[in-house]
């Protein structure tokens, strides 16, 4: 089942980026699937750190 | 000799008999446990002589101590006197007789057993209304007592 | 999501019935009808639906508690076989638009036939999917969670009473807040995005911030201490405020109940006791009463012997007094000593006998003397004694009086006091159960004072909270710019402010999407429901509070739901259940059992209509009576439905028509 638009639209507008949007929407997929999201978050959560990398670079 | 107790009718004192039933009824306050027998047994004195006549008792039981009597006594010898003496004082002297007092007061008090008996059963069942009765009675002697003294 | 199927095997009336709701494309409307008597099982097709899904027959009656649920007949045929044990099945066919298009939900439950009682020994869910592949992926038999998954994602349990709609069943449907808001928090997915609040948090506890607490420097890891310990205050403190406002909103809840008990006799608490003390003076002056009348008698009793012996005693006082005024009391010469001298007829003192002049004079003298010592003493005693009497006589009508004027005012004090027991006892009586409502208004008070209590710990727990929360703020800015300064503990500085930034944008989230959906539910429930109330101005507004309790108000702001008639209610509920699922963009389908058993026939059109209009784009399947799908309804509904099926029950069974 899909994500509720309304939550999608909430998250683009709150989101401080399209990195962090994309990322919570692929984990909100994730979990919504009944499947575990660590690895997803984890994924996420380490890209932050190298989106920064390359930003300071 | 003095007298050592005063008689009444054996029918009254004997088990079921109308002192008994005062006792358990508390009949206009008759019963031992509100007055003494003494107190019971002038007040019959007292209906036996206004509502009745001196009865001679047919078989005789002690009701009362004469050592219990105190100054009631001098209740009963004016009946004595009233009945009996003044109508020739010259045997005033007759006075001192307390065993002619108690034959007579035995006799009323015989008399105003029975009319208690009557009051009980009959005319007045709900003994309130023999206290308006007495209550007017006794109002009636008081207006000629009052009359009397003007 | 639309049923697609039901088929119901030996399940209670039903011993073999498929159902078809297939939707057909020339029909705008994607309505089902069945039609079927009182007692032919439309209530236990939705117990069917409720038992395959949830395990639970969310809609048993009396009637059918102390029945097993395998069909009798089934039962007796298959023992009749010589088998020992029976089954009860029932599978739902379910379709969506979105993956998994098809599942079928199938439960099975095992009857032991031996013997008269028949018992459940086994029990079992199965589940098929339709892959993208189209092909049926079997989910197995004990994957529970998958299953759970399944069924929530399309038909939440907690909310399933606003899906599978119960006409016969209204007064619970307001009363569990808490219930409709976990519902709709799965409904919006408000729940799904909070969960993944949680796995956020959690993977910053369990991988994150043990990475700080175990790195050598002394002043990361003295931060991160106090982080740690502020965290673990905030969560108790919420959780304590949870706990409060919970115990709270019972509280409030049952004053609610109890104000609607005692509305009208607040003081019926004062009027009994004073009937009580009323009753008890009552008694008193009786007693009173009584004794002062005892003591009349016994003062007559008494008192009386003196009236009637009145002559005598004056006869008496006056011959005493007239002795005394004679001179002849106490006598100068005592009459028996004169008498003995006559008798003996010698004088007492020379001792001489007595001559005949002697003997006359002393006789003569004996004449004079009326009264012995012995006779004077007594009238001496008696004299003073009869004073005594006529004291007691002129006392009487004082004291008569003093008697009568106390039981005149005795019984007048009676006769006011029976006056107002009359009236308190008067009023009491238009109390119903007045006891009962002395007891509530003891209960109400109670309750007043324990919620006083919590809020007070409310808020003294948020004030903690909000300390924590500033603190915390404090705390978690030092910890960063320590891992700041720290360069190899900036990696890790960043990932845990990213999280704590995502939960952030997840939780305004989800409270948004909530309070929207509250809003859009309370606007549209109101909307709904004035369109089918016939009363249009009786009901001003539908407050849905932050704990999902409800309050449907009059014009002048009072809550009223309490007090409602049951087709009100009926119609509101209906009306939340159509706001809840299309606010909630929830694509599933209406089951509405007896929809209109309540609804008089002016709001019978309305009530079809709406319906029919919802079925525009979703599936509604309505059972009926023979009497509720009279002509207003068929007229209404045009023949625009999909399926219309006729239930009837013969020895017994329950089958198609």
């Amino acid at each position: 089942m899909a994500i509720n638009s309304k939550i999608i639209e909430k998250i683009k507008e709150k989101s401080k980026d399209k990195y962090q949007k994309d990322g919570l929407i692929d984990i909100l997929v994730q979990v919504e699937a009944n499947k575990q999201p660590k690895r997803q978050i984890e994924r996420v959560v380490k890209g932050v750190v190298n989106k920064q990398i390359s930003l300071d670079l | 000799m003095s007298r050592i107790v005063i008689n009444t009718s054996k029918s009254y004192t004997n088990p079921g008999g109308l002192l008994d039933q005062l006792d358990k009824s508390n009949y206009f306050q008759l019963s031992k446990s509100s007055i003494t027998r003494k107190d019971l047994f002038t007040f019959a004195l007292g209906l036996g002589l206004k509502e009745s006549y001196p009865k001679d008792i047919e078989k005789v039981n002690s009701i009362v101590r004469t050592e219990t009597v105190g100054n009631t006594y001098y209740l009963y010898s004016s009946v004595y006197f009233h009945d009996v003496l003044s109508i020739n004082t010259d045997n005033i002297d007759k006075i001192t007789d307390d065993e002619a007092v108690y034959e007579l007061t035995e006799k009323y008090a015989n008399a105003g057993f029975e009319v208690i008996e009557q009051y009980m059963n009959e005319e007045f069942k709900n003994d309130d209304e023999l206290m308006w009765k007495l209550i007017g009675d006794m109002d009636e002697i008081y207006e000629e007592l009052l009359a009397e003294e003007k | 999501m639309r049923i697609e199927s039901v088929k119901i095997e030996n399940f209670r009336q039903y011993k073999d019935v498929s159902i078809e709701f297939k939707k057909s494309s020339n029909q705008e409307n994607d309505i089902h009808i069945v039609l079927g008597r009182n007692g032919v099982g439309k209530t236990n097709m939705l117990n069917a639906i409720t038992w395959c899904l949830y395990g639970v027959e969310s809609h048993l009656g009396d009637r059918n508690t102390a029945i097993e649920m395998i069909n009798t007949s089934y039962a007796e045929e298959r023992k009749l076989q010589g088998e020992k044990d029976g089954e009860v099945k029932v599978s739902i066919t379910l379709s969506s638009e979105t993956y998994p298009k098809q599942i079928i939900f199938r439960r099975t439950a095992k009857y032991s036939l031996n013997g008269n009682i028949r018992q459940k020994i086994d029990e079992y869910k199965e589940a098929e999917m339709l892959s993208e592949n189209d092909e049926w992926e079997l989910i197995d038999k004990d994957n529970d969670e998958a299953w759970i998954g399944l069924v929530q994602m399309h038909i939440p349990q907690e909310i399933n009473e606003y899906i599978f709609f119960d006409g016969e069943q209204l007064q619970n449907y307001f009363h569990e807040g808490s219930k409709i808001q976990q519902g709709i928090k799965d409904l919006t997915q408000a729940s799904l995005v909070l969960n993944v609040v949680d796995k956020f948090k959690k993977y910053v506890e369990q991988e994150l911030q043990p990475k700080l607490r175990s790195c050598d420097d002394n002043e990361i890891k003295a931060k991160q201490k106090v982080v740690d310990d502020l965290t673990e205050k905030k969560t108790t403190a919420e959780k304590y405020i949870a706990d409060f406002t919970t115990q709270s909103k019972i509280c409030e809840e049952k004053i609610n109940k109890l104000s609607a008990i005692i509305s009208g006799f607040e003081n019926i608490k004062e009027k009994t006791s004073e009937l009580n003390a009323a009753e008890k003076d009552l008694d008193d002056l009786e007693t009173s009463h009584a004794t002062t009348k005892a003591e009349l008698k016994k003062y007559l009793v008494l008192t009386y012997p003196y009236f009637a012996l009145y002559p005598a005693i004056k006869s008496f006082s006056d011959y005493i007094k007239g002795q005394d005024s004679d001179g002849k009391l106490p006598p100068k010469i005592d009459k028996s000593l004169i008498q003995s001298i006559l008798n003996s007829n010698k004088c007492c003192i020379c001792n001489r006998d007595l001559d005949d002049n002697s003997h006359n004079h002393i006789e003569e003298i004996l004449k004079q003397l009326t009264l012995s010592s012995a006779t004077s003493a007594e009238l001496n005693k008696t004299s003073t004694v009869l004073v005594e009497y006529f004291n007691r006589i002129s006392e009487y009508k004082q004291k008569k009086d003093q008697f009568l004027n106390s039981l005149s005012q005795i019984e007048e004090k009676i006769k006011s006091t029976e006056k107002k027991c009359e009236g308190l006892r008067a009023y009491i009586k238009t109390v119903p159960n007045s006891e009962s409502i002395s007891k509530a208004i003891d209960d109400r008070d109670q309750y007043r004072n324990a919620f006083k209590d919590y809020q007070q710990k409310i808020g003294s727990e948020r004030s903690n909270l909000q300390d924590c929360e500033q603190k915390l703020q404090i705390a978690n800015k030092e910890l960063t710019d320590v891992l700041q300064k720290n360069k190899s503990m900036s990696e890790l500085n960043t990932k845990i402010e990213f999280c704590r930034s995502c939960v952030k944008v997840l939780n305004e989230t989800a409270n948004e999407v909530l309070s929207e959906c509250r809003e859009d539910m309370q606007s549209k429930t109101y909307s709904l429901f004035s369109n089918l109330i016939w009363k249009k101005d009786a009901f001003k507004e539908v407050k849905i509070e932050e704990d999902y309790s409800f309050k449907l108000l009059d014009s002048f702001g009072n809550q009223t739901l309490g007090s409602c008639s049951a087709a009100e209610r009926a119609l509101l509920a209906l009306s939340f259940t159509l706001a809840l699922q299309d606010v909630s963009k929830h694509d599933s389908m209406l089951y509405i059992d007896t929809p209109v058993g309540r609804v008089d026939d002016e709001n019978r059109a309305n009530f079809m209509e709406t319906l029919l209009n919802i079925s525009k784009n979703k599936q509604v399947i309505l059972t009926f009576t023979p009497t509720e799908y009279d002509e207003t309804i068929q007229s209404v509904l045009g023949g625009k439905y999909n399926s219309f099926t006729k239930l009837e029950i013969n020895e017994g069974v329950t089958n198609k028509k």
